[in-house]
């Protein structure tokens, strides 16, 4: 009997630890798949030109290794404006998408209103449907504005494009909080607002960075709006500059594989903020802070 | 003066009404406590009176003052909830100093009462803990403390207790008498615990879907419950029903048993009768005496006294309630004396006869 048991317990916990093997096996494969051409971008963008044609696996050696990439992009061209220019985008809009996101989620969550289900359905219909296929209207409206060649122009579309989804997120979540603590700062004298900001904003902030990051990404990376909407040289993002080592007859790899490696940069930064935000959010209270 | 005045209140939540007009006074440093089953009412009344609520209709008066349309800040009310409502991310001393801090209150006064309403409830060492860091107990005394540090004209608590264990909850039960005796404020505490109601209550107010079926000191819903909820509601185990039967003369039989004396003043009633006793008050005694008879159907015993389940010869079931020691095992016969003075009768349609003797009632 207890014999059988604990081969059965053995067995059991085997089990357990081949799932766990297997889970890791496939995360690990995945892990290498996703940050293989990374990896590829930073070693080849140490590379000269010959190096990077000849043996494009390799690491730097010393007759292949050369920064003239990095040298090309830090001094050709506005690339350090075009930097700036997507960190401003991508900080303000992001900016926008939490706050404009979050007052709606808890809008939506706190208040009895007529019409509310179908506000929130509109409000997240955006999931749905492409911000891409308006880029017709849109780029007329910006023009009726006199916003093309502005960065403001992406600002603006990257916060609508983003907060469909954060409020979405952030309703399901604020419906989950607990009344009694923003029924108790009303009690204390708090004002609607106050309670948003000094109650509710601090209880989501673990869901706050998580939608920032997957809100960040799609921004810093696209192409398209930049493209449409604000191609001036004053204007142009990261993305879009890159594009100027991109010629119709010669590609100066060295130049374009050194600015999408600076480019992975800030996000990396971002991201490195949010996630400790996530995960300090998550114990706040039980680590003495 | 902090009297808290309810008149012909009501409440509807889109078309369903849920509170249909209460109207209850409650005085001036007085221990409130509503009390009934799970979804009658109790919180949505409460929040009424915080002002979480809005009034569909009647008026909810604190003092002098009509507070209908008064924001919950400017009640001159605390409130506690049943989850403690605390901020997490504030330390004990910033949830307890929040309200004042935010009124602009000057630091040394804010100082003075978050440390006097600490060192009441025993929270002096924990003032820079967060409320993850507390245990249950300790977060509700953090959440009362931080209702008195606002010195409120009526504090209001929401089943403040019932997330504790049962040991924890008879200790906060205490301390919130104790409070109650210390501070002398008037107090409306919500539970739907009878033994709470009955244990801290001056007054009990029992609700039933939206209605007031009785308000009254512990004793008197003890004694002279006005119907048949509130006589099941209140004590435990519950009251024992028994269909009876009018046999002349002011007296009733029940379940087998012959022509019973019933202390209650006489009544025109037609239809069907309901006899009631108390567990603790049914004796037992040798099988063919006493009022009725049946056999024990399981015996609870709890040490210092047992719980009996009979089941009469009529197949209705009375609980006992008998002393430790009693040697009866299930499937023996036993017994059952009514004692006239126990007994309660309510009519067809629930309401209780007036009993005669006054028995017991603290006025
Ligand atoms: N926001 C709301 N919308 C609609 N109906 C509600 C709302 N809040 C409460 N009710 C209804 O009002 C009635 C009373 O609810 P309430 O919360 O006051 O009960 P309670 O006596 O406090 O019960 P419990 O002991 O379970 O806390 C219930 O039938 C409930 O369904
Ligand atoms: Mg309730």
């Amino acid at each position: 009997m207890s014999t059988v048991d604990t081969t059965r317990a053995r067995r059991g916990r085997m089990g357990r630890l081949g799932a766990a093997a297997g889970v890791h096996a496939v995360l690990l494969a995945y892990t290498i798949i996703a940050i293989f051409p990374v990896l590829i971008v930073v070693l080849n963008s140490f590379k000269n030109r010959r190096g990077i044609f000849t043996e494009p696996l390799a690491l730097p050696r010393t007759e292949t290794f050369s920064v003239e990439g990095y040298a090309t992009v830090l001094t050709e061209g506005n690339f350090l404006l075009y930097y700036s220019n997507s960190l401003i985008v991508t900080v303000v809009s992001l900016f926008l998408i939490l706050l404009f996101g979050a007052m709606a989620a808890h809008a939506l969550s706190e208040y009895r209103f007529k019409l509310n289900a179908l506000l929130g359905v509109y409000l997240i219909l955006g999931i749905m449907v492409p911000i891409r296929l308006g880029t017709v209207a849109i780029l007329q409206l910006m023009v009726d504005l006199s916003l093309v060649n502005t960065l403001i122009s992406l600002i603006l579309v990257y916060t609508a494009q983003g907060l469909p989804i954060a409020v979405f997120i952030l309703t399901e979540f604020m419906r989950t909080l607990s009344r009694d603590i923003k029924d108790c700062a009303r009690v204390d004298g708090l004002s609607e607002y106050r309670i948003f900001f000094e109650v509710v904003l601090p209880l989501v902030r673990p869901v706050l960075a998580t939608v920032a990051v997957f809100s960040m990404i799609p921004i810093w990376n696209d192409l398209w709006f930049p493209l449409i909407l604000a191609s001036s040289d004053a204007t142009k993002t990261v993305t879009l500059g890159v594009q100027q080592f991109i010629g119709q007859y010669t590609v100066n790899w060295s130049a374009v594989l050194a600015s999408l490696s600076i480019a992975i940069l800030p996000v990396l930064v971002l991201y490195a903020i949010f996630s400790r935000q996530l995960i300090s959010g998550i114990t706040a209270g039980a680590v003495k802070g | 003066m902090a009297q808290l005045v309810l008149q012909d209140v009501r409440k509807r939540f889109g078309k369903v009404e849920v509170i249909h007009g209460v109207d209850l006074e409650v005085k001036d440093g007085e221990f409130v406590v509503f009390v009934g089953p799970s979804g009658c009412g109790k919180s949505t009344l409460l929040r009424m009176i915080a002002g979480l609520e809005e009034v569909s209709g009647g008026d909810v008066v604190i003092g002098d003052e009509r507070m209908n349309e008064v924001a919950p800040s400017d009640r001159g009310i605390a409130m506690v909830f049943q989850s403690y409502a605390l901020y997490p991310h504030k330390d004990v001393y910033g949830n307890m100093a929040f309200a004042l801090r935010h009124a602009g209150e000057d630091k040394k006064v804010i100082d003075e009462r978050v440390r006097k309403a600490a060192d009441i409830l025993g929270l002096e060492d924990l003032l820079k803990r967060r409320p993850k860091e507390l245990s249950g107990g300790q977060r509700q005394r953090v959440a009362i403390g931080r209702a008195i540090v606002r010195d409120p004209a009526i504090f209001l608590f929401d089943e403040p207790l019932s997330n504790l264990d049962a040991a924890l909850r008879v200790q906060m039960r205490v301390e919130i008498l104790r409070l109650h005796q210390r501070l002398k404020t008037t107090m409306v505490y919500v539970t739907h615990d009878q033994v709470e109601a009955m244990t801290l209550a001056d007054r009990i107010v029992v609700l039933r879907d939206g209605r007031i079926e009785q308000v009254g000191t512990p004793l008197e819903l003890y004694h002279h419950p006005k119907n048949q909820f509130v006589a099941g509601f209140i004590g435990s185990p519950r009251m024992n029903f028994l269909p009876a039967r009018a046999a002349g003369e002011g007296r009733v039989t029940a379940a087998g048993s012959g022509p019973i004396e019933m202390p209650v003043e006489p009544r025109a009633e037609a239809g069907e009768l309901t006899l009631g006793i108390r567990p603790e008050h049914v004796e037992m005694v040798a099988p063919g005496q006493g009022t009725v008879a049946g056999e024990v159907l399981v015996a609870e015993r709890l040490g210092g006294e047992t719980f009996l389940h009979v089941e009469l010869d009529g197949k209705e079931t009375v609980v006992v309630k008998a002393d430790g020691g009693v040697t009866q095992k299930p499937a023996d016969r036993v017994g059952l004396r009514f004692p006239p003075e126990a007994l309660h009768l309510f009519g067809g349609d629930g309401q209780a006869f007036a009993r005669r003797e006054r028995q017991g009632v603290i006025a």
